[in-house]
């Protein structure tokens, strides 16, 4: 009684099997939840009136508006293809390496008198292990989600942004992100999103796509930018800042008009 | 500012404990106003994480029985 090579050939298949289950689920485009989002934030300014309350509204509306998956989409599409891919690849590794370890043990017992016992806690060993390992695996997931949702919202936001400033400079266009600040924000958020008197801080467009991508740099090298900054990251969409408007704490905004604004901003950048 | 709030506590302790934790609850939902929030993206990512958690533990409800299986021939 122990595993043999064919064991790993069928729970490969199995894997398999469900991988593209999944994969017809959660990735194929167009319908993906993550285009859905990206497209979303491309159509709509987060919090506007008439903005759609659920994932349902914003598809028929996505039906409605006939719009179609840019580069920067197919490529967030494309990231999250190869997220799922890599997170099911550490699945069945982490199920070959229980099944090696299992043959192990059955090969250090050697009393053939105890056989039957040894094999019974072998088994159960495995199922416990395998009840580990589900609670592990979804916990991962739902950090990949939460990171990809977030790249997913920032990036159309700021592809409806850079098209609706037209030929206007990004040097010329000011942007924030408003952070949940509460007990789980982490200090770079902190840092980066929120000011002193805990309005949110704003930026150049500029200077937040020079930052480009904070994906795969060590936590020191974080910066503000558009889309995740971090994993599991949960603060907004990137939102411009109008001329003639001023930025509250929380991050509601109230309009002070077009002559102060200008003093405001020059305040605010260097702050 | 009068700020009535009720917690269920069995000791002064714990009410403080749980008092504090009410008004930082409190205050982060002031802080990050409804408006802002992203029913659509919440909604997705809801479909995201219930279709993975449904599909995987499919998954591993038949990779149990298939090792059992396997384990005993």
């Amino acid at each position: 009684m122990s595993f043999s090579k064919d064991t790993l050939r069928k729970v490969r298949e199995l894997m398999q099997k469900h991988q593209s289950s999944l994969w017809a689920d959660l990735g194929d485009a167009p319908d993906s939840p993550i285009s859905l989002i990206y497209r979303h934030n491309l159509i709509n300014e987060p919090g506007s009136l008439g903005s759609p309350a659920s994932a349902r509204e914003a598809l028929r509306q996505q039906v409605e508006a006939a719009t179609t998956l840019s580069s920067q989409a197919e490529l967030l599409l494309e990231t999250f293809k190869g997220l799922l891919e890599k997170q099911n690849s550490d699945v069945l590794a982490s199920v070959e390496g229980l099944i090696s370890q299992a043959n192990q043990s059955k090969m250090a017992n050697s009393d053939p008198t105890l056989a039957d016992l040894f094999s019974e806690g072998i088994l159960s060993s495995i199922k416990q292990k395998l009840k580990d390992l589900t609670g592990d695996v979804f916990q991962d997931w739902d950090r990949i989600v939460n990171t990809e949702v977030s790249n997913a919202l920032g990036l159309g936001a700021l592809e409806r942004i850079l098209r609706d400033i037209g030929d206007k400079p990004a040097f010329d266009t000011y942007v924030y992100r408003i952070n949940p600040n509460d007990g789980r924000t982490c200090p770079e958020c902190q840092k980066f999103y929120i000011d002193s008197d805990s309005s949110p801080k704003l930026y150049r467009l500029s200077t937040i796509l020079a930052y480009g991508s904070n994906y795969g740099k060590p936590r020191k090298a974080w910066n503000p930018v558009a889309g995740a900054t971090h994993p599991n990251c949960r603060d907004s969409a990137l939102l411009e800042l109008k001329p003639g408007w001023r930025l509250l704490p929380g991050g509601s905004v109230t309009y002070i008009g077009v002559p102060s604004w200008e003093a405001y901003v020059g305040e605010k950048l260097e702050a | 500012v009068r700020l009535s709030i009720d917690v269920d506590a069995q000791t002064p302790e714990e009410a403080e404990e749980k008092l504090f934790k009410a008004l930082k609850q409190k205050r982060a939902n002031q802080n990050h106003s409804e408006e802002f929030s992203d029913p659509v993206a919440e909604d997705a990512a809801k479909r995201l994480k219930s279709a993975y958690r449904r599909r995987m533990n499919l998954f591993f409800s038949e990779l149990s029985e298939l090792l059992s299986e396997e384990f005993k021939k």
